[in-house]
């Protein structure tokens, strides 16, 4: 399937590949033949009166149907003058037809309630097999079951994909409350995913003042909708999966809503410290981010402070919108890549492997932008083996370019290279109109949707129809990295395996990913784990450290392919 | 009366208002003057001639003791239980304002003192004090236009101070009027109104209001008035830093030297902006100038000790550090900084307290200070 798809492709893509860039990488806009149309309706177009009109919220890339090809799920907002019923806004799903396109199911999906949706996290809560949604919303969050009837022959063909269970399994609020990030993960290490979900701000209507009427209400001079500052805050959530469907708030006797005052946005779960148990780090915007580190008997403990992921190098805090992991000087550590308002720098840290990260934010190639900076993506463009950063913006102040032009409502994307020795180059303008284009962008997610083995990007376009920019690395008449992707099926853990943490030992290097279930901005990325590789075509090892410890091998893993890895005790 | 814990409402809020946004700083590490001055922003509006003298009977007499003593919850409670028609009185309707100001509740302020401006003649004491009182309860809910036509009142009276005419030039620019600003300002600095100099204070005054871009215009018009005007090319250099044209910040900073060699900050600001270019051996000579210049300034201190930090002399930068910090106590990133010193020489306990120490004193910290 993969070589028709690539002719196809071929077709589409006649005279526009371009090589020559030193980066050998172009991304090409196939959002139109694709089959996004369909804007995803957040909040005014020029101008925004409450910050709920601002923050937008993310996409994911995952495989619902289990056919072995990404789907697309776009979260959705509202306006707060009401929309007619049938024009109400929602996430859309669109599963992957396989030939580069994509078909609009949300009409059966179960999925088109309309609200101010924020994150998503994805993965397999009840081990069923079927990989089931959580979506964080201003109101009500909600968990949404995949019901598993996706053949023509399901038993109830026109019932709906997915059931929201939020009742029944627990997980109904009875206070209003504006979540923000969230992810699946086994904390417990018990085998079923528990679920993390932070609070960004409390937020009445009518209780916070319109532009230009309180003291955080104005920017460069210019009415503003207000806030986060002069917001009061709200604390964050855990709970417990208690493996029959239903889950327990263990927020308190954990420790997770012990950590106050901050403006929690992505939550990002990841086992910094290298201890077999996950962690969570939460990007906070205007204030001090969080690391719940993970004490493995049930609690967690806030350490970002002394772990030196909390500030900037100078101690000051920063607006933490959007958050990634991976190994970008490749000393077998994850590091943190986190995104910023304007005219800040988004920051780097590296994992010293010490018990502590360091700031090398500008050591490594990275300054300020004009530009409010969301969705991000440490991740392999290149199948070079070095992480790249591909981060998207958007402003929150529509209003502001009007008069100041260095502040545009609609922003390009930002790509760096990765050059192996320890920085990174801006090469934003080389790698296609596709990245030139402006949008004000929120989430992004990373993956393989025409599984050609190399990562396409899908963006959220605030009031615009959501953008999937192909990665022509490997296309016809092209010759690109090496690579393996791994889809990780567990047995004994998760059956998702969130949380699986994999080293590929290549000649003198050792690759490292995590699977989890959000990073970017409030997004989920394809849970294959994609490896690029360079020249190595075959791979000497695979260790794999299953969530809940044990350690599985492969040896001479040839590249370039697909490989499911189910999890084994022996 | 303490009609002005206010003016400590005005400090606190320029100074909240700068820390907001004002990124332009960030990347200095808050160093403060060691000799700072603490000054008390006064704001005399005790023009209460046109009230009935103290100790004479009445609500009115009572209200405006209370107000005089700081009591204005008092004197609220008072009026609640007067008469309506005595609490309609215009000088009644004054105290009520004088009161809601004095509590911080700008709202209820200027509901009750703009009618007390409406109603006193033009010139009179009461119509004066209304009026620099329902500008500056606009300016403290950021209605910067609808506070400048009370301010313009109060030209050429006795409360036509430089802290209200602080808080007019503020206004002007927040409402984008950048020469009637510049004018404001000139005044107040008693420099020509449309000169270079005029240009320079203003510039200064719209980067205190992250209105950068404006303020890049503003020195540029000063430049072109007279080239060899100090802090020009210093300001420019900052404001080109700031939006990561280190180069050109660089090259100006270095002209600013050179018309002006014995200013320290010029010299910080170089050092610093050649760490931001990682260049950290350029950085420490001019580090080192900036404090021989003027060694009361911890900023260099601690931009130095980073400096040898980020070039792994832990041992320097812990001297270099402590120094900073014996000279400006409470200064947050130097404690950072300082911990990361610790904890690169494996002193973890160390760094932990240093950590806390920086926490403790972070701006809106909710830990007791």
């Amino acid at each position: 399937m993969t070589c028709c798809v690539r002719l196809i492709f071929g077709v589409l893509l006649a005279g526009v590949a371009v090589e020559g860039n030193g980066f050998n990488l172009w991304f090409a806009d196939v959002s139109k033949e694709a089959g996004f149309a369909e804007p995803v309706v957040y909040g005014g177009v020029e101008s925004k009166k409450y910050i709920i009109e601002t923050n937008g919220c993310g996409v994911a890339f995952a495989d619902f149907d289990n056919d072995g090809w990404i789907d697309v799920l776009t979260l959705g907002g509202s306006r707060l003058n009401r929309l007619p019923q049938d024009q109400n806004p929602a996430s859309r799903l669109y599963l992957n037809r396989r030939d580069g396109t994509f078909i609009d199911v949300t009409r059966r999906s179960g999925l088109d309630q309309p609200g101010w949706a924020s994150g998503v996290t994805i993965g397999d809560f009840d081990n069923d097999g079927w990989t089931d949604i959580f979506v964080t919303y201003w109101g009500q969050n909600r968990l949404y079951r995949n019901q598993g009837n996706w053949r023509r022959e399901a038993p109830n063909p026109s019932e709906p994909l997915f059931r929201d269970v939020t009742q029944s399994a627990g997980l109904a609020g009875i206070e209003r409350r504006w979540g923000s990030g969230c992810a699946f993960f086994d904390y417990d290490r018990d085998g079923d995913l528990d679920l993390f979900v932070a609070n960004y701000l409390k937020f009445e209507i009518e209780k916070v003042p319109t532009p230009g009427n309180g003291p955080n209400c104005q920017w460069k001079g210019i009415p503003v909708n207000c806030g986060p500052r002069g917001l009061p805050t709200d604390t964050n959530l855990l709970y417990r999966n208690r493996g029959d469907g239903t889950f327990e708030d263990v927020s308190h006797p954990s420790g997770i809503a012990i950590v106050q005052d901050r403006y929690a946005m992505t939550a990002l779960v990841t086992d910094f410290n290298d201890d077999s148990w996950p962690d969570i780090y939460v990007a906070c915007d205007s204030t001090a981010s969080i690391l719940y580190r993970n004490n493995q008997n049930g609690t967690f403990t806030d350490v970002a402070l002394e772990v030196g992921v909390a500030y900037n190098e100078d101690g000051q805090s920063q607006a933490g919108m959007g958050v990634a992991a991976g190994d970008f000087d490749g000393d077998g550590l994850l590091d943190f890549f986190k995104t910023h308002f304007a005219d800040d720098l988004p920051v780097l840290y590296r994992n010293t492997g010490q018990g502590y990260f360091e700031d090398v934010s500008r050591a490594a190639g990275f300054d300020h932008t004009p530009f409010v900076q969301w969705g991000t993506g440490l991740v392999d463009l290149d199948n070079d083996s070095w992480p790249d950063v591909f981060t998207v913006a958007g402003s929150v102040y529509p209003e502001v370019e009007a008069r100041f032009s260095e502040y545009p409502h609609r922003n390009p994307r930002l790509v760096y290279r990765n050059l192996g020795n320890g920085r990174f180059r801006d090469i934003s303008k080389e790698v296609g109109e596709a990245v030139q284009s402006r949008y004000s962008s929120r989430g992004c997610a990373f993956g393989d949707f025409d599984n050609d083995g190399d990562l396409d990007v899908l963006i959220m376009n605030m009031n615009d129809p959501p953008q999937l920019l192909r990665n022509e690395h490997i296309a016809p008449n092209r010759t690109g990295g090496n690579w393996l992707k791994l889809r990780l099926v567990g047995t004994h853990s998760n059956r998702s395996a969130v949380g699986a943490r994999v080293r590929l030992w290549i000649g003198q290097r050792v690759l490292i990913q995590e699977l989890s279930s959000q990073s970017g901005y409030y997004s989920h990325n394809d849970p294959r784990l994609h490896f690029g590789l360079g020249a190595v075509s075959l791979v000497d090892r695979v260790e794999i450290r299953w969530p809940k410890g044990n350690i599985q091998t492969l040896e001479n893993v040839r590249s370039n392919q697909i490989l499911t890895i189910t999890e084994s005790l022996k | 009366m303490d009609a002005f814990r206010s003016s400590e409402h005005l400090f606190n809020y320029v100074v909240k208002d700068g820390d907001k946004l004002n990124l332009l700083y960030r990347d200095v590490n808050a160093g403060t003057v060691v000799t700072k001055m603490r000054t008390p922003l006064i704001l005399p509006v005790l023009l209460l001639g046109f009230l009935p003298a103290r100790g004479q009977e009445g609500p009115l007499a009572r209200v405006q003791e209370l107000l005089q003593a700081g009591q204005a919850k008092q004197a609220l409670t008072i009026v609640a239980t007067l008469d309506p028609n005595v609490r309609q009185q215009p000088l009644m309707q004054h105290l009520t304002g004088l009161a809601h100001y004095q509590l911080g509740d700008y709202l209820q302020a200027v509901t009750f003192l703009a009618s007390s401006f409406a109603q006193a003649a033009k010139g009179t004491s009461q119509r004066i004090q209304a009026a620099q009182l329902v500008g500056m309860s606009h300016y403290f809910l950021n209605r910067f236009a609808e506070a400048l036509p009370y301010l313009a009142e109060l030209e050429g009276s006795p409360l036509d101070t430089a802290e209200t005419q602080y808080v007019r030039g503020i206004c002007q620019l927040q409402t984008q009027n950048v020469q009637e600003a510049r004018r404001t300002f000139a005044r107040m600095f008693a420099v020509p109104a449309d000169s270079a100099s005029s240009r320079l204070i203003n510039a200064q005054m719209m980067i205190r209001q992250n209105l950068e871009e404006l303020a890049v215009q503003e020195l540029q018009g000063a430049l072109a008035l007279d080239p060899r005007l100090p802090q020009v090319r210093f300001l420019l250099g900052e404001l080109a830093i700031y939006k990561s044209d280190l180069d050109g910040g660089i090259e100006l900073l270095k002209q600013e030297i050179e018309i002006n060699p014995g200013f320290a900050m010029a010299y910080y600001r170089l050092g610093e902006a050649y760490g931001r270019q990682q260049r950290w051996d350029e950085a420490i000579p001019p580090l080192q100038k900036s404090i021989w210049l003027n060694p009361f300034f911890s900023g260099p201190f601690i931009v130095l000790g980073k400096a040898y930090l980020k070039k792994g002399d832990n041992t320097n930068a812990e001297n270099i550090l402590k120094r900073a910090l014996s000279m400006d106590v409470n200064n947050y990133s130097g404690h950072y900084l300082l911990a990361q010193v610790y904890q690169k020489t494996g002193r973890m306990e160390e760094a932990r307290k240093e950590f806390q120490t920086a926490e403790r004193l972070r701006p809106n910290s909710n830990q007791p200070q």
